[in-house]
């Protein structure tokens, strides 16, 4: 028994350690580098495309001990088997990047122009729109 | 091996600077870790430029844009929802 709790603590010891070699490598998805893009130069034009980065994850693990062979008494063989032990682990991440401003070094100066996204934008406002409508509905019928 | 307390760090971090001619630009970011045990989230984003010309420092600062007009969105639902609330409220005590 001693040796199998040994055995258990070895591996969840084990696991830990790749899980956060795992997480570690995920969190640097996010590294600065990200954020900024490569400087384009076209013309008298510097272009750096400026982002948002955002990454996350987590990971998890179980394991089991089974019970021993249980003898009946006054018999040799043993009435149940003992069962085994076992174990899983498993986990999840992702990460994702918008562009939110464009940065133009050029001969007049330095200028920052925004990225627009439509798309959230429309949403947001079809949410919000959405939302409104039910809840003063809901407000009318009381 | 894992952590087992929260942890939480808030920094801000500037890149290499850039040098187009005479200007020397460096791009600052801010960065939000958080972690627990086996869990983490990492959120990275522009804050401003620094922008280094005839000798004067300026900051131009980067605004998502599009987060600040999602957000007045959700305030405005909100505020509208209050007033018509509170309008409704008026109503039936008179």
């Amino acid at each position: 028994m001693s040796d199998a709790l040994s055995n258990v603590a070895t591996i969840i010891g084990s696991r830990n350690e790749q899980s956060s070699e795992m997480l570690e490598k995920l969190l640097a998805a996010a590294q600065p580098g990200a954020v900024y893009s490569q400087p384009v130069v076209q013309g008298e034009y510097t272009v750096i495309t400026a982002s948002e980065v955002a990454a996350g994850g987590g990971f998890g693990f179980g394991m089991g001990i089974g019970t021993p062979a249980a003898a009946r008494p006054g018999e040799g063989a043993p009435a149940q088997q003992g069962n085994g032990d076992g174990g899983g682990a498993g986990g999840g991440g992702g990460s994702s990047g918008r562009p939110v401003a464009v940065i133009v070094i050029g001969p007049t100066g330095v200028e920052v122009k925004p990225v627009l996204d439509v798309t959230k934008i429309g949403l947001a406002a079809l949410t919000t729109w959405g939302a409104m409508v039910v809840t003063l509905r809901k407000m009318r019928q009381r | 091996m894992a952590r087992l307390t929260p942890v939480i760090d808030w920094q801000v971090t500037a890149a290499q600077p850039i040098v187009v001619g005479d200007t020397r630009v460096t791009l600052q970011s801010r960065t939000l870790v958080v972690g627990w045990s086996l869990l983490g989230v990492v959120w990275r984003h522009p804050t401003a430029a620094l922008v280094e010309a005839d000798g004067r420092v300026t900051r131009v600062p980067i605004h998502n844009v599009t987060r600040l007009i999602e957000l007045g969105l959700l305030g405005l639902g909100l505020v509208t929802l209050i007033v018509m609330a509170s309008i409704r409220r008026k109503e039936h005590v008179s």
